[in-house]
């Protein structure tokens, strides 16, 4: 039986989780609700979260997620492709930027951009 | 060939450099940093001395009492702020106010007019946050209050104006004497070609002497250590209020600065070279000095802690005027306080003196005015409404806390001498030195400066040199 | 200019300020916005867990501020950007300064929402040089965020605030390396969850009761010393250790910004530095109200937004000259309780009103004790930090005759 103290990063309650795992089953406690719980099982099994970044454009910054979790151990490999991208047109805010054809994910755009120079003034 | 270098582009230079240009003569400003007001003009308390505190009979006192004369009519020229707004040294029982009277003696002795002695009752009318066992005080009307990275700016810009010219990044290596007078060379190569030289280099004016043969003085250095509090506080003083002098100097002081704000310091540390890092001893000296003369002083309100090096001379008195071992080498060295009150005295007397030995005629051309980034705030609101819908960048704030404007910051970038560094912009329009010390308004300045000449991000710097803002790159 | 109601701010406080007086009624509504566009500093929080609280969902900083900016256009409410308000007078005159010129508008109510600032590195007297590579983390991140800048490659970060944490994971996400997080009292300042998925996750060291004491380096930075503090927060001789750094963020603080709150002679709470206000987000002059983080520091946006809302209804109602209350009743902070929001409830309320408080230090199995008159309730609370608002919810018609309300945080009895 192995013991592992977490905390939940579901919501900003921020539970302090315990862990039990005996190869087989999960057993979780400190949880508030029933997310803490599957937050907990996943974290034993496969970390996964949201990623947030920025992609650049021709006039700015657009910032973006994606729109489901991706394992912990890919998100570098994630910001490498995020890193490589460049865009030159306007983009809607929820566009899809990205297909991620392993999972399907997608990374999403989380603001408007307008490829006006105009637009993106600093200040 | 120019008729007149400067070696400095500090206050002193400064002065030197715009009353040079008064007369009909060629004139470079050589300054080592790659902006001017880099050294002890950057880091100092802003105050015009009366001049009752130097010996009497001293170059200081001489230059002294003769800038404090001069100084409201430069400022009026150069668009810089000023106020008179009186001086107080205070005293604590019978032995201090002994010597009180002594100050005061010595400065009539120095010419300083209008000073009074004053008890208790008639202090706390005019501050009502003297400390409680404060029991006397010596009052000067004359002492004011001056920006002085303003005044030196100005001072540069006007010179320029009138035709100086400024050569940044100069950091003079060598001087070899020339048929005509000097020629002096810096690190990269450069060389300036003189009649005459003027040695303004503030703490490096001892090792300029040399590379002229002239090893006839020391500099030393002593760090003064500085707290500056919100403008939130102002009117917690209004006159500048010292201590009694030591012989370390004149000793910590609480005074409004002409941007109103409350300056608290400076400490007194002697150092063997040029640093202006502070110490964490030094908040609590200034703290016990302070809370001598003033109760209940907003330290919470602390916008910012910063240190300066006096730059004085082993002869203790300023060293002003032609090198007795180089000919042509004109000294204004050793300039610790009373310097900045001292400037226009000084700048004026090596002027004279240049142009007789180089029977230069004035300059009818000369114009003394400049608008300084002041000037816009100082209009009415009806005036500026006239001057935004000319140009609207004067309706864009930048700055939050100072509430300085993009026509004023674009004035810094694009007037003389033009600001290139985050720094540059700082000191000439006050965009980052409020309380948020440049938070929000930084990025803005920093893409301005991009914008203006052309820099990639990563040559982007607070003060020139490495002063890299950007160590990154592009993410 | 003549307007109902001007809303100086159009950060999510100002915006749903907005909204909320719209709907309750004032259609002539003016929310002024320094920047030039609305969102406030949520448009350069890229990072996702907004609006869990209010929504039910984990929304970016860029898409919470939308959605509000949405509801705002869809009302037709007046967003007048890139407009900075420099005076505000106790009889509601708003001057603002723009690139049409410099000019008055006269409101009947105005809200205040002009949000907060960082504390700067300034005003922490750190010892050392003042070299380039010094940065609040709120500037830090707009670097990255909205110019797509690194600011430097080794980062040590002074404070555990939010932003600071959020900015940890951001550096290290764009390949520098965060060499460790300073923290100077026993606990953070930042929320649980934010430690566990921006440090943690990264392997970034959080030292607790640790300070900069000084910063190296002539023109950039070139390292920093910490310290161990003590008890009193004073640095231990000897604990001196030296860590290599191009760039220090300070995350040490947020000071709500209420220069104008001053300057319309309003008084301030020296607990929250914002106005003292009532239910309604009133504050001490007639008709101006105030919300957000102008008001006190908030730790999630979905407070504010509720907030704002409060201040927005209060706002319309005011200016439709509807009823108002007359008797008010001290709202105290006590033991372990640093500030109480309102700091005086509606005496005869006939609705539900809820007070926000933020506890002193770190406390495990709590109870939260409130107080009004006879009136006692207990809520047990497995842990509470200073760095996370608690509120309780006041029900209607227990002021009356009360002298005060009180909410204590006591250890619970086993």
């Amino acid at each position: 039986m192995e013991e592992k103290k977490m905390i939940c990063i579901e919501c900003p309650r921020g539970c302090e989780l315990t862990v039990r795992t005996d190869g087989k089953s999960v057993d979780v406690s400190g949880n508030f609700c029933p997310r803490g719980k599957k937050y907990a099982q996943a974290e034993v099994v496969c970390p996964r979260r949201i990623l947030t970044s920025t992609v650049r454009a021709r006039y700015g910054m657009i910032p973006v997620r994606t729109d489901g979790e991706i394992k912990k151990s890919e998100i570098f490999r994630w910001m490498e492709r995020i890193r490589a991208m460049r865009i030159d047109r306007d983009v809607k805010q929820g566009e899809v930027l990205l297909t991620d054809d392993d999972e399907g994910i997608r990374l999403i755009a989380t603001a408007s951009y307008r490829n006006e120079e105009g637009d993106n003034a600093a200040f | 060939m120019f008729d007149a270098i400067i070696i400095g582009g500090g206050v002193i230079g400064a002065m030197c450099a715009r009353e040079l240009t008064a007369y009909r003569l060629k004139v470079a400003v050589a300054e080592a940093a790659d902006d001017v007001c880099a050294g002890a003009s950057k880091a100092n308390s802003g105050i015009v001395h009366a001049g009752f505190d130097a010996p009497c009979g001293s170059k200081k006192a001489k230059f002294n009492v003769e800038g404090n004369r001069r100084m409201e009519q430069v400022c009026k020229e150069l668009g810089v702020r000023y106020e008179n707004n009186g001086s107080l040294v205070v005293a604590h029982g019978a032995e201090e106010e002994q010597k009180l009277r002594e100050l005061y003696e010595r400065g009539l002795e120095n010419g300083v007019t209008g000073l009074q002695i004053l008890d208790k009752t008639a202090l706390a009318r005019l501050e009502e946050n003297l400390a409680e066992d404060v029991t006397s005080g010596l009052y000067a009307p004359t002492g004011g209050i001056v920006c002085p990275f303003q005044l030196t700016i100005a001072a540069i810009g006007n010179a320029m104006d009138n035709g100086a010219q400024l050569f940044p990044s100069f950091a003079v290596c060598a001087a070899k004497r020339t048929e005509s007078g000097w020629q002096i060379a810096a690190k990269d190569g450069r060389v300036l070609e003189g009649k005459v030289v003027l040695n303004c280099a503030g703490y490096g004016s001892a090792q300029v002497a040399r590379l002229f043969g002239d090893a006839s003085f020391e500099i030393r250095a002593r760090k003064g250590e500085y707290m500056l509090l919100d403008k939130s506080c102002k009117g917690f003083v209004r006159h500048t209020v010292f201590g009694l002098p030591t012989a370390a100097g004149k000793g910590v002081l609480v005074s409004p600065t002409a941007d109103g704000n409350i300056l608290v310091g400076p400490t007194s540390v002697e150092e063997d070279t040029y640093d202006t890092s502070v110490r964490r001893e030094g908040f609590d000296q200034i703290r016990e000095k302070a809370d001598a003369m003033l109760k209940n002083i907003p330290y919470r309100e602390v916008i910012t802690s910063f240190a300066g090096v006096r730059a004085y001379s082993s002869r203790h008195d300023f060293i002003i005027g032609e090198s007795e071992y180089a000919e042509g080498l004109f000294h204004a060295a050793g300039i610790e306080s009373p310097g900045l009150t001292a400037s226009p005295a000084i700048g004026r007397y090596l002027a004279e003196a240049v142009a007789d030995r180089l029977h230069a005629k004035k300059n009818a051309e000369f114009h003394p005015e400049r608008k300084s980034a002041e000037w816009f705030r100082q209009l009415s609101r009806e005036a500026q409404n006239e001057i935004i819908r000319k140009e609207s960048a004067y309706g864009r704030i930048v700055c939050r806390c100072e509430e300085v404007t993009l026509g004023e910051i674009l004035q810094a970038l694009r007037q003389n001498p033009r600001a290139h560094t985050i720094d540059g912009v700082k000191l000439r329009t006050r965009a980052g030195m409020g309380r948020c010390q440049g938070g929000f308004c930084q990025p803005s300045v920093f893409n301005l400066l991009m914008k203006e000449y052309g820099y990639r991000a990563e040559e982007v710097t607070k003060n020139g040199g490495k002063s890299f803002v950007i160590t990154g790159g592009e993410i | 200019m003549e307007r109902d109601l001007v809303i100086i701010g159009g950060g999510p406080a100002g915006l749903a300020a907005a909204v909320a007086a719209y709907d309750a009624g004032v259609h002539d509504v003016l929310v002024i916005e320094r920047e030039a566009k609305p969102g406030g500093v949520l448009k350069q929080c890229i990072h996702n867990g907004f609006g869990l609280t209010r929504f039910k969902e984990s929304m970016t900083g860029p898409e919470y501020a939308a959605r509000f900016v949405k509801e705002t256009q869809a009302r037709g409410i007046e967003i007048m950007t890139n407009t900075f308000v420099v005076d505000l007078t106790a009889d509601k005159t708003v001057t603002c300064r723009n690139e049409s010129g410099i000019f008055t508008v006269r409101a009947k109510a105005v809200i205040l929402a002009m949000g907060c600032r960082e504390r700067s590195k300034g005003a922490l007297n750190i010892a050392g040089t003042r070299p380039a590579g010094l940065f609040s983390a709120g500037t830090a991140q707009k670097f990255v965020n909205v110019y797509g800048l690194l600011p430097g490659k080794r980062v040590v970060i002074l404070g555990s605030g939010d932003i600071g944490l959020i900015m940890a994971r951001r550096l290290t996400l764009e390949g520098a390396k965060v060499e460790c997080v300073c923290e100077i009292m026993p606990h953070s300042s930042g929320l649980r969850r934010n430690i566990a998925q921006c440090l943690d996750d990264f392997g970034i060291p959080l030292y607790l009761e640790h300070t900069v004491t000084e910063i190296h380096g002539k023109e950039r930075v070139e390292g920093v010393t910490i310290m161990r503090v003590d008890e009193q927060k004073q640095p231990v001789e000897g604990t001196e250790r030296y860590v290599p750094c191009d760039t220090v963020l300070f995350s040490v603080g947020l000071i709500p910004e209420n220069e104008l709150t001053k300057r319309a002679g309003i008084a301030l709470d020296p607990r929250t530095k914002g106005a003292f206000v009532d239910g309604s987000r009133e504050t001490q002059a007639e008709g101006i109200f105030a919300c957000g983080n102008v008001l006190h520091v908030h730790d999630l946006v979905d407070f504010v937004s509720e907030e704002a809302e409060i201040a927005g209804i209060g706002a319309a109602e005011y200016i439709r000259g509807g009823q108002r209350a007359k008797e008010y009743v001290p709202a105290a902070a006590g033991e372990n309780v640093t500030y109480v929001l309102p700091q005086r409830v509606d005496a005869s309320a006939q609705r539900v009103q809820k007070i926000y408080f933020r506890v002193r230090s770190v406390m495990r199995n709590a109870v939260i004790k409130v107080q009004a008159g006879a009136y006692e309730k207990r809520i047990r609370k497995p842990a509470v930090a200073p760095g996370e608002m608690e509120h309780i919810l006041l029900p209607a018609g227990v002021c009356g005759g009360v002298k005060e309300v009180r909410i204590d945080v006591l250890a619970a009895e086993e």
